[in-house]
């Protein structure tokens, strides 16, 4: 029998029992959107949650003098015999690290009173660079963060330019967004000056989130100076007059940051500089470690899934084939070979297969789309191996469904079939 | 000499289950030969029947088919004698439901592998007497007119040995008569040699020799 005999046995035989290839095909397209939509979310699930986490910034390592916040005493020290991280420090590190990271960013921490209207407000400021703004993922709310023009500003006008957050700006005005361009009047350090704000941030809970866990954690601070809520005003950093709190080293990658961290403190104990080492690589690994985990309880899931297919298609299958004993019998009466009665079977479970790939893949983008994305909010996400290895997968589990009936098939005596009985 | 079987032997079951369907059968039979072959219902009938149609295996004994010893022959092998050398009837026709006349008389042309058919599934209907009913599914015709559409079909493969079931086990006396004289005058026409199995003395008094089995072994 040649192939195309084959084939058109196969087809003659699903257009002939268009129920049958309406089940099984739709068996197949059910199982095919949902191994994908498995996959799809939670590989989509696994990319949120480490997106997440860089955002918190797994990819920072903060590098911390003993913070001195207004009026509240700093309580953290430097060991005896070394010195506080001072700007210059910064420049050397910036040069040492050069393009190996995003970002060294100088940072300063203060309390600065800020009046608009009627209203009086004391508040943290940050001083730092435009590079924090990368550090910032939450975005802008409106207007833009620091540039590189704003630094030459600063040091020439009267009128200093900062971004602003948006909780900050909401505890001055309800349309936190119109605040830019605004002037407004903050004394820092006991002297008066103008800010104008550029930017308004989204309100970068994130960044709060991990100040406050900074404090937390770390002895950088005073117990009373955690109680601080950081809504913060950005001005540029001034490395000749602004005390340097400390630095922030932006990692390309939290990948990066375990063999980074052993670096700075080579650098640092190099220049007899005994900063605090803010590091959330390890909590962040054991996060990594359970989305790894969920990831491999979704494999097992899609394998279930797939094996419920194959056992639900063998079902099927088995009892299309029941049905067609006869005439299976009759076609080895009239000359088929084993693998002639067998081929068509198989064929079958292929073909069916094959039908309903597309089909499977419409309802997965459905099922992603308008089930899982608006519950969940990640973007589901589709490795380039699962899109072509669980077709592939799928036409194999028709195979072994199909499997089963053929080695009926074959098995089966023609001539108990077509007498009915032995006499 | 077209078959030659010497003690061929079938049991089905094992222990006290054991059934002897065909007890050291010896059978030969000659080109263009008409047999009959009666016997009770259990008597072995169809199962020699299944062996001389290869659709079955002795458990002993030797079977020669046109001289070629079919015993060693693989599936592909028996399965080519099937498609191109022997013909089936069967009592209950075994017409493909979903398929019309033409469709069904064609089916063993699907496994062909030699040259194709001297004749056409459409003359062959003709020559049985449904050129008017070809496009007819089988439950569209009657109980004799599915008979002859299987003996179409039967004869498109051009068989040397034509196996016929209990042929007229399903049909009424006029159209077993019609179809018995169908056989004759196909026979004679292309020199078939039909070998017939059926429990009714009528049918089997139209061959040339009746051969009657009573448990697997031919009465004497």
């Amino acid at each position: 029998m040649s192939p195309a005999t084959a084939i058109s046995l196969t087809l003659t035989a699903i257009a002939r029992h268009p129920m049958r290839a309406v089940l099984v095909s739709s068996t197949f397209a059910i199982g095919f959107a949902s191994v994908l939509s498995i996959i799809a979310t939670i590989e989509g699930g696994q990319r949120a949650i480490k997106h997440d986490l860089d955002a918190l910034g797994t990819d920072l390592i903060a590098c911390l003098n003993p913070i001195r916040v207004g009026p509240f005493p700093e309580i953290g020290e430097v060991e005896e015999g070394l010195r506080a991280i001072e700007a210059g420090d910064v420049r050397a590190l910036a040069e040492m690290l050069g393009s190996e990271v995003d970002g060294v960013i100088p940072l300063s921490v203060d309390l600065v009173v800020t009046r608009r209207g009627g209203v009086a407000m004391t508040h943290t400021v940050l001083a730092t660079e435009p590079a924090f703004g990368e550090v910032v993922r939450s975005g802008m709310l409106a207007g833009r963060f620091l540039e590189a023009d704003d630094f030459t500003r600063s040091n020439s006008s009267e009128v200093v330019p900062a971004a602003i957050d948006e909780a900050l700006a909401r505890r001055f005005t309800d349309e936190p967004a119109k605040m830019v361009g605004e002037r407004i009047s903050t004394v820092r350090g006991g002297k008066a000056m103008e800010v104008e704000i550029i930017g308004v941030l989204n309100d970068p809970i994130t960044l709060r989130k991990h100040l406050q866990l900074l404090d937390g954690t770390s002895k950088a601070r005073t117990i009373a100076a955690r109680r601080l809520e950081f809504l913060n005003l950005y001005l540029p950093f001034r490395p000749e007059v602004d005390r340097c709190a400390g630095v922030l080293v932006d990692a390309r990658d939290s990948s990066d940051v375990e063999a980074l961290v052993p670096r700075l403190k080579s650098f640092f104990s190099a220049r007899a500089v005994g900063p605090y080492y803010h590091i959330q690589k390890l909590w962040v690994g054991q996060v990594l470690s359970m989305a790894d985990r969920l990831g491999k309880v979704g494999h097992f899931l899609w394998i279930v899934d797939l094996l419920v297919v194959l056992v639900l298609v063998a079902s099927i299958s088995l009892l299309a084939v029941d049905e067609s004993f006869a005439e299976v019998a009759l076609r080895r009466a009239e000359g088929a070979t084993v693998p002639e009665v067998v081929a068509p079977v198989l064929l079958e479970g292929i073909f069916l297969a094959l039908a309903g790939l597309l089909p499977g893949w419409l309802l997965s983008v459905v099922i992603l789309r308008e089930g899982v994305q608006p519950v969940l909010v990640w973007e589901p996400y589709l490795p380039p191996l699962a899109i072509w290895g669980t077709p592939l997968l799928l036409v194999v589990t028709a195979f072994l469904a199909y499997l089963v009936p053929a080695r009926r098939v074959a098995r089966l005596q023609p001539a108990v079939v077509l007498s009915g009985h032995r006499d | 000499m077209l078959v030659e079987m010497k003690g061929i032997v079938r049991e089905f079951g094992v222990g006290d289950a054991k059934v002897v369907a065909c007890d050291h059968l010896d059978l030969t039979v000659e080109t263009g030969e008409f047999i009959a072959i009666v016997g009770d219902s259990g008597s072995g009938k169809s199962t020699l029947l299944q062996i001389l149609g290869c659709l079955d295996s002795p458990d002993r004994g030797s079977y020669l088919f046109a001289g070629r010893n079919v015993d060693g022959f693989s599936d592909r092998e028996l399965a080519r004698i099937r498609n191109e050398e022997i013909g089936f009837v069967f009592q209950s026709f075994h017409l493909l439901g979903d398929r019309n006349a033409l469709e069904n008389v064609r089916l063993s042309l699907d496994y062909r592998r030699g040259d194709p058919p001297p004749d056409s599934a459409e003359d062959l209907l003709d020559r049985v007497g449904l050129s008017k009913r070809i496009h007819h599914l089988p439950s569209q015709l009657s109980g004799g007119e599915r008979q002859r559409v299987a003996i179409a079909r039967a004869l498109i493969k051009s068989p040397r040995l034509l196996l016929c079931d209990e042929p007229t086990g399903n049909l009424d006396s006029t159209s077993s008569e019609s179809l018995l004289d169908l056989l004759e005058e196909l026979r004679t026409e292309r020199r078939i040699t039909v070998v017939l199995v059926s429990h009714d003395s009528a049918v089997a008094d139209r061959s040339d020799r009746i051969l009657t089995l009573v448990d697997g072994r031919w009465a004497s």
